[in-house]
């Protein structure tokens, strides 16, 4: 088990020139990484103990977190070798005591637009489960949106529902793009898809466009070519959201833990390799 | 119908009376007509003409969710398109346009000649009753299962694209036909009845688009004739996910060759087209 905290200076200055060199990238980068990062502060805080293995072949991961000043989320990541995060899981925590188990189901994610996909594309779990509507944001992927070819592209988030079924899109000051029939229903039941993707839908078929995003640990944020939403609003542009296999390994588990106030500890454990399972 | 019986009647055609069949009539709406010519011992026919100064306009499109029907059919001088789309529990958007024009403002010429010194007699008949019509459709179908099939013809030449048995269908197709004119020629011997001659040469084209993206069963089709002979044809069938296009421009000149000259090309923009022509030097 290793446990270090981050050095908050440094973080600063890494995700200033970030941002100064990625420009709409950083801005999701701010939301996704960097933000908690920056807002890092002052000094040394949760103690993070790990300890995991191998069940019904899923990584089971058991995290306990101390933090005095208050526990806010526990993010907890998967790598690959070279420091890809191929999997993501917030959790909102309380109390100066935390006892969680993730469970990693050896997957990441694929983001398909029905003829070209994307992967491993960053994925966080999201929502709360008391909120109208939640169960169709279960996971929300950062993303760059093309509204035509030669638009300023704009950061957003998409949001897709437990089975991997796009439903909204939005910016990050809350403009909302698109509406799945489902998610239109919620919000106004009277509303008739037809007249919604006819005039409420800013996005444009054959002509917007997403590009969604990876990260690397070490070296941050990079996106994917731009997947085309050729399809009808009413399928969805064919955007789907599906778990694949994430190969044989070795990862490094990642946990980043995140007090009240901002500041942030991580604790890793690795490498970890899949046991095979040879029957005969 | 006055107007051919006076034009035919000028012509000593008395001979094949008996053998020879015409009709010219107006239809009860009084913009369209047909007309017929056969001779009986031979079987030879112009078949049914039929078409009308007509136009037609249609558009619109429908988004939603449920089942869905749809059946076209339209036929205007042999030029046609016909549409089945049947669609059961899924989600559909789809948006359609169809312009037809059609003009039959001409009279048919229909000539009978007699050669001399035996029983060789020469039928013609020149029509100029044009057609254009233009049918396009997009359909974004996903769901339980859809069977979509349509089909252009146009005076013996042919395309058809039908998918079955599709759960998820994207298809953007446009199909642009149109007729200037036909002409049909007839040599026989009025004693033997033999047919030396049998011409129908329509001056019509095809130009038709398809991209298709679908997971089932599809099948491509076209076929094209020179006169009433079939001269290429091509079937494909697919099944399972494939993105399929196609593009496919079919014409005829339509021209009678007894007229054509040794430079006719140069009168053609097929001329500027021909990859096959090299110009001098080359």
């Amino acid at each position: 088990v290793i446990s270090r905290t981050l050095s908050v200076p440094l973080l600063e200055a890494a995700g200033g020139a970030y941002l100064q060199r990625r420009g709409l990238l950083g801005a999701i980068f701010l939301v996704f990484v960097s933000m908690t990062l920056l807002h890092a502060a002052q000094g040394v805080l949760a103690e993070i103990r790990l300890s995991g293995g191998w069940q019904d072949g899923n990584l089971s991961v058991h995290a306990e977190v101390a933090d005095d000043r208050g526990l806010g989320n526990v993010t907890f990541y998967i790598l690959d070798e070279v420091g890809d995060v191929l999997w993501m899981e917030k959790r909102s925590v309380s109390g100066t005591r935390a006892s969680l188990t993730f469970l990693w189901p050896v997957g990441m994610w694929r983001v398909s637009n029905g003829t070209h996909f994307a992967e491993p594309v960053l994925v966080s779990n999201s929502g709360d489960p008391g909120v109208s509507g939640s169960q169709l944001m279960a996971y929300y992927a950062p993303c760059l949106l093309g509204l035509s070819p030669k638009a300023q592209e704009i950061s957003t988030l998409a949001y897709f529902d437990g089975t991997g079924r796009f439903h909204t899109l939005i910016d990050l000051s809350g403009k909302e793009y698109y509406r799945s029939p489902e998610m239109l229903r919620i919000e106004n039941p009277r509303a008739t898809f037809g007249s919604y993707a006819g005039s409420g839908s800013a996005l444009q078929e054959g002509l917007s466009s997403l590009r969604f995003v990876w990260l690397n640990r070490e070296k941050g944020m990079n996106t994917f070519p731009a997947l085309l939403l050729n399809r009808s609003p009413i399928q969805r542009y064919a955007l789907s959201l599906e778990r694949i296999a994430a190969g044989p390994g070795p990862f490094l588990v990642e946990i980043e833990a995140e007090d009240q106030e901002g500041n942030k500890a991580v604790g890793s454990s690795g490498p970890w390799v899949p046991e095979l399972n040879l029957t005969a | 119908l006055s107007s051919l019986e006076v034009e035919l009647a000028t012509q000593e055609w008395r001979f094949l009376l008996s053998a020879i069949a015409f009709a010219l009539l107006l239809c009860a709406s009084g913009s369209c007509r047909y007309y017929q010519v056969s001779e009986g011992e031979t079987g030879w026919t112009t078949g049914l003409r039929e078409s009308g100064n007509v136009s037609l306009s249609l558009y619109g499109l429908a988004i939603g969710a449920g089942d869905y029907y749809r059946f076209t059919e339209a036929d205007y001088n042999e030029v046609r398109v016909r549409e089945r789309i049947s669609a059961s529990d899924g989600t559909l958007d789809t948006k359609e346009r169809l312009l037809i024009e059609a003009d039959v403002t001409e009279d048919v010429e229909v000539e009978l000649e007699k050669k001399p010194g035996g029983q060789d007699y020469t039928l013609t008949v020149n029509e100029s009753w044009p057609v254009a019509m233009y049918s396009q459709r997009s359909l974004d179908f996903m769901g339980k299962g859809i069977y979509n099939r349509d089909s252009f013809g146009n005076n013996l030449d042919f395309v058809a694209a039908s998918f079955q048995r599709v759960a998820d269908l994207k298809s953007e197709r446009t199909c642009l036909q149109s007729l200037e004119n036909a002409w049909f020629e007839l040599q026989l011997n009025n004693t033997t009845k033999a047919v030396y001659v049998d011409r129908f040469m329509p001056n019509k084209t095809i130009e038709y688009d398809l991209y298709s993206l679908f997971e089932g069963e599809a099948t491509f089709s076209y076929g094209q004739s020179d006169g009433r002979i079939p001269i290429s044809e091509s079937e494909e069938r697919y099944a399972g996910r494939f993105q399929l296009q196609r593009g496919l421009l079919m014409s005829s000149l339509g021209r009678n060759f007894t007229q054509y000259d040794d430079y006719w090309l140069e009168c053609c923009p097929l001329q500027q087209k021909n990859p096959f022509l090299v110009s001098e030097g080359d």
